[in-house]
């Protein structure tokens, strides 16, 4: 899986709807008029990673998410169940978490296989793999993967599902998307790996029994350890850690921003980032830059 | 695809009923049974038809989490244990999910007394996966599939194909949708719930009637008995045409068909019979007749929809049409479209009014949904293909 183009939009909600609009306008000429927050993020992350280049028709879209549709669905829920109206059409079609997705295809006219998926931590990471399915079944030559999150509506929200304080967090909103082809040739770099360990000393032992190309940024999910990062970075010759999400803030699938701004910063290098979920289960991704 | 993945176990709960034989004898029968749902909740003086779980076996809990998990875990632990499963096996298993409503019922309940719940406290469209991890043990990964009406279709396609390439040993692949309001009231507001009788691919058809369910089904390299189906192949494909209607012309329903059977590696005259999509709506069944003649010109092999039985369960009816059509096969029919009285000379396509007796085969599912999303699977029956 080669890396051939990335693009980010990350940052703090701002209130007015228009705003994204203005910003996805620079890159469509499709009007969104019903469009939500959650598909206006998803195109403002998407067309950035696609804009000036060429596509096939048949490149695919892997939209990954955690929460997709938040907003529209709370909207609905309050129509039904508060204002005892039917939800208004275009807010239940909304709800749908792949209206984003196929959003996404019908601004860029892709007509290739067409996801939303997600896996709690791992959902940028499960994307990943499914894609590298359908590229070795031969299903899919180029696809666009992107990790796309609201920001939490509260520090209450984060709270209650990290079990720690949200004033530590700096929360935001997130389309981070990659350009993949089975192609290497102009490629910024490539997918390397994507490993799942059912615990620490099974990340450790895969570690060190492999070389990792050019200098090494060890990348980090937010559920891990002080501890456990720090086991990463001694297991990792010449490594040192990338702190994405003090940079950027944090949204729940994140990773997609880790890889997109390793991309920009450290040509040559190659990012091992290790994420873990509520279970205690540890994905490994390797990337690999030119 | 590399090797054959078997269906090595399966359960599913329905309308009904939530015993395989029992849903099998109902089909069989021609039995259905359709429940009213009032929409009092938005002060309306009518009702609506719905498929419901039938009360005694949904689940005797008021508690709505509870009665969600009742249903999920006690299908899950069907189908473990028709496949014969040990508790190595199990916990090598993958979880592949689909649902459009996800965990929304749970939510809903608590709608009634308060607000912001959701924004308040999600915890996610991957949650439920991740329970079903922790409940059966399971150390391989998971994967939530929200792709609408193609959810678990979705999930049943990627799973095979990860199994078949060897990245996962096995996989439990499940689709479930239970009642919630978001979609019955959602659906009502685009009008496209009809009343009874549903009627797929009539020419006097008004909409679709929506159901809940839960389908399980335990993929393998190795199958459980001779006659267990396997997946050949499928594809998944995405029509930009509207976010809600397809094509009526069937171009992309047409190529994610013809995908599939590629994938497949097999030829359209190889196709026995067709489950479609088949939901009732007017563009829906336009779309997908005009794609069934676009790929098998004037040979269109014997047509039926399951939907006038169960329901449109929405993102769960991937996998549960699925066991419902190759159960039924592997009993020696493949049931009609009840419903179906008066011929679309629009549509072209007459489904099966009767039962058809057939027994093993190669055979073309077909799933669509809102966001564009096309899916089609080709399964068959050890008989048909020899031994793998």
């Amino acid at each position: 899986m080669y890396i051939h183009s990335f693009g980010r939009f990350v940052g703090h909600p701002v209130e007015d709807i228009k705003y994204y609009k203005q910003d996805v306008s620079q890159y469509t000429q499709l009007h969104f008029r019903r469009a939500n927050r959650f598909v206006l993020l998803s195109l403002a992350g998407a067309c950035r990673c696609v804009h000036g280049r060429g596509i096939g028709k048949d490149t695919g879209v892997y939209l990954t998410t955690e929460n997709g549709n938040l907003g529209d669905t709370e909207a609905v829920l309050d129509q039904i169940f508060h204002q005892h109206q039917f939800p208004m059409p275009y807010n239940f079609i909304n709800t749908m978490s792949n209206t984003a997705s196929f959003y996404v295809a019908q601004s860029l006219e892709l007509f290739g296989r067409n996801l939303t998926l997600s896996s709690k931590q791992f959902s940028f990471e499960r994307g990943l793999e499914l894609l590298r399915s359908d590229q070795l079944c031969g299903a899919v030559k180029e696809a666009l993967i992107g990790g796309v999150d609201e920001a939490y509506f509260s520090g209450q929200q984060f709270a209650t599902k990290f079990e720690r304080n949200a004033d530590t967090i700096d929360m935001v909103e997130g389309s981070c998307w990659l350009l993949i082809k089975d192609r290497e040739e102009g490629a910024l770099g490539r997918v390397a790996a994507i490993e799942t360990f059912a615990n620490m000393s099974q990340v450790l032992s895969w570690m060190k029994a492999r070389a990792f190309q050019g200098p090494v940024q060890a990348g980090f999910g937010l559920l891990m350890s002080a501890p456990e990062k720090q086991a990463i970075i001694v297991a990792l010759p010449h490594s040192s850690p990338f702190d994405y999400i003090s940079d950027y803030g944090y949204y729940d699938s994140a990773t997609a921003c880790g890889v997109t701004a390793f991309l920009e910063r450290y040509q040559g290098n190659c990012l091992v980032h290790v994420n873990k979920d509520f279970l205690g289960q540890f994905v490994v991704l390797v990337i690999e830059q030119r | 695809m590399k090797d054959k993945v078997h269906i090595r176990g399966k359960a599913a709960h329905c309308a009904l009923g939530d015993d395989i034989d029992a849903i099998v004898t109902a089909m069989r029968e021609q039995r259905v049974s359709l429940s009213d749902m009032p929409l009092t909740l938005i002060n309306m003086d009518y009702s609506r038809p719905y498929f419901r779980l039938s009360a005694s076996s949904a689940g005797a809990s008021t508690d709505m989490e509870t009665r969600f998990y009742d249903v999920l875990y006690r299908v899950i632990e069907k189908a473990i244990r028709d496949a014969g499963l040990s508790s190595q096996e199990t916990e090598r298993m993958a979880i592949f999910f689909g649902s459009t409503s996800i965990d929304i019922p749970i939510y809903e309940e608590h709608y009634r007394n308060a607000q912001h719940v959701l924004s308040q406290s999600a915890s996610g469209y991957g949650n439920i996966a991740s329970e079903i991890t922790k409940r059966f043990h399971t150390g391989a990964a998971s994967y939530t599939f929200t792709t609408a009406c193609t959810s678990s279709a979705n999930a049943f396609l990627y799973a095979a194909a990860m199994i078949s390439q060897g990245f996962i040993e096995r996989a439990l692949v499940v689709g479930y949708d239970l009642f919630s309001h978001i979609g019955f009231c959602g659906f009502e507001a685009l009008k496209l719930i009809t009343a009874p009788p549903y009627r797929p691919f009539d020419k006097n058809r008004q909409g679709i009637i929506m159901g809940e369910g839960c389908g399980a089904v335990v993929l393998d390299k190795a199958g459980g008995s001779p006659d267990d189906f396997y997946f050949l192949g499928g594809a998944n494909a995405c029509d930009t045409h509207s976010v809600t209607t397809h094509d009526p012309q069937g171009a992309a329903i047409a190529k994610v068909m013809r995908a599939a059977l590629m994938q497949a590696g097999v030829d359209a005259q190889a196709i026995e019979a067709v489950k479609a999509h088949a939901t009732g709506s007017y563009h829906n069944d336009l779309t997908e007749c005009n794609g069934l003649k676009q790929v098998f010109g004037s040979q269109i092999p014997p047509v039926t929809g399951l939907k006038p039985f169960i329901g449109h369960t929405v993102g769960a009816c991937g996998v549960i049409e699925m066991i419902l059509f190759s159960e039924a096969i592997k009993a020696g029919f493949i049931p009609p479209t009840l419903g179906y009285e008066i011929h679309d000379e629009e549509l072209a396509v007459a489904p099966l009014t009767q039962a058809l007796a057939i027994k093993t085969g190669t055979f073309l599912l077909n799933y669509f949904g809102f966001g564009g999303n096309c899916v089609s699977l080709v399964i068959a029956n050890q008989k048909s293909f020899g031994n793998p």
